[in-house]
């Protein structure tokens, strides 16, 4: 009686073991915010930077609309969308309740530009505007290297249109790029379900659902023990601390005196490019 | 009164308290639940309203491909006819295989891929899915919850009595669909 009770609880700790690792390798650290311009693979010069500085401020100034920039070096393992929800979930951009805020992403390694427009702001920044905005100023600059001069542009463009400003818009489409398929969305929400149901956060198990995709077997079998593991863990009403850090709870805000955004949220609208 | 009497009564009141709370927490989670599902068929209905605009200009340049608009009318009745969750969620998803099928067909016409209305319907396309996409993880993130209160002792005793689901629906997607996802590129 007793020893097969200790055999179980052996197993459990295995089941543990296998999860903490799983969940290190797979945990998606989202970066925290050190001011509505985020620079995290050192693409901007400093005069950019600047600019982009003074026309968020001023587009915060004149509308109250909160426009963040966040440029990082890879997504991965998350879809560059998903990531962009989330990020934009974390940071709260816009002001409460008005849920104006607006997130432009690159993710520079998968080549892809986001736009996650929040709630407010989806009827003025509709998802056909958002496309057609990346393909008059961002993709045909990112596409010559000129990443700084295409965000700054876009940006520009964004706020004018905030604004309620009429803007240039290409006449036609600078080529089609990478555009993000239903089909991506398809594999997403599977990646998200599993995570869901296998508890804490989407994003660790999304980790490794996404290795699955990204390279087969091994992977395979680390996410397979990993759902049994969050299983087990599930019925047994265990709260698995290291589940909580996968999307930097408690990280906050970032530091040197920002004091974060408004607290918007957003849905998942906008538009997105490949470059 | 003895001391046995007022034990009895002090147990008597932390159940009725215990129980209380355990009625009003499924409560919460029961119209969170409900809440994002709300959304979800919001969003299901977002993509509805853009179908026909969506078949009618892919129509307009490729007009005998007629099998797959027949799919797509399919699909888009059998979701005007579903009433429960999970006839929802099969709709659904039939609705985005027969999506994806035509915009895999609409990838064969070049002036069709040029044309302005063509690309500005398919970023809205692919918002509407983002939105739907968003809904549906939100969702499930609160199924999630309810399912787990309502599976853990000591509520999973009282669920049924207190006239509760026991488990709600997740929004699954068909296993077909996940494995056959195809890596578009333009």
């Amino acid at each position: 009686m007793r020893y097969s009770f200790v055999r179980s609880i052996g197993k459990i700790l295995v089941f543990i073991s296998i999860c903490l690792l799983s969940a290190a390798i797979a945990e998606v650290k989202f970066p925290s915010p050190s001011g509505f311009v985020n620079d995290y693979a050192k693409v901007l010069s400093a005069q950019q930077k600047r600019e982009l500085d003074s026309v968020v401020a001023g587009l915060k100034k004149k509308t109250g609309a909160e426009l963040a920039i966040a440029i990082v070096k890879s997504v991965a393992p998350l879809d560059s969308k998903l990531y962009a929800v989330k990020l934009f979930e974390k940071w709260g951009i816009g002001e409460k309740g008005k849920d104006n805020g607006v997130l432009l992403l690159l993710a520079m390694e998968e080549k892809r530009v986001e736009v996650e427009v929040g709630y407010g702001l989806e009827g003025l920044l509709t998802d056909a505007m958002a496309g057609r905005i990346l393909d008059t100023y961002a993709v045909p600059n990112f596409k010559k290297g000129e990443f700084g001069v295409g965000i700054v542009e876009t940006a520009r463009a964004i706020s004018k249109v905030i604004g309620g400003e009429e803007i240039p818009l290409a006449a036609t489409p600078a080529g089609k790029g990478k555009e993000a398929s239903p089909f991506f969305l398809v594999v997403i929400i599977a990646v998200i379900i599993l995570g869901v149901i296998l508890k804490r956060p989407a994003s660790i198990f999304a980790g490794i659902f996404g290795a699955i995709w990204g390279a087969a077997a091994a992977g395979i079998v680390g996410a397979v023990l990993g759902a049994l593991a969050g299983f087990v863990f599930g019925f047994w009403g265990l709260r698995f601390g290291a589940g909580g850090r996968g999307i930097g709870r408690g990280r906050g805000i970032g530091g040197g005196g920002f004091g974060g955004f408004g607290g918007g949220r957003s849905g998942g609208g906008g538009a997105g490019r490949g470059w | 009164m003895s001391r046995t009497a007022w034990i009895i009564i002090g147990v008597i009141v932390l159940l009725v308290l215990g129980t209380i709370g355990m009625y009003n927490g499924l409560v919460g989670l029961d119209q969170g639940v409900k809440q994002s599902w709300a959304q979800v068929e919001n969003m299901l209905q977002r993509r509805y309203d853009l179908i026909p605009n969506l078949v009618s200009t892919v129509k307009g340049y490729a007009k005998h491909e007629r099998e797959i608009f027949t799919q797509v009318a399919e699909a888009r009745s059998k979701l005007a006819g579903a009433t429960t969750v999970n006839q929802k969620v099969e709709a659904s998803n039939a609705m985005e295989s027969a999506l994806g099928r035509l915009l895999a067909i609409a990838e064969n016409y070049p002036q069709l891929q040029a044309s302005k209305n063509f690309i500005a319907l398919q970023d809205e396309l692919t918002g509407t899915e983002n939105r739907l996409a968003v809904s549906r993880m939100r969702y499930n993130e609160m199924v999630q919850k309810y399912n787990t209160r309502a599976k853990t002792i000591p509520t999973v005793l009282f669920v049924r009595i207190f006239g509760f689901d026991t488990e709600k629906p997740f929004f699954k997607v068909a296993s077909e669909t996940v494995k056959e996802v195809p890596k578009v590129e333009f």
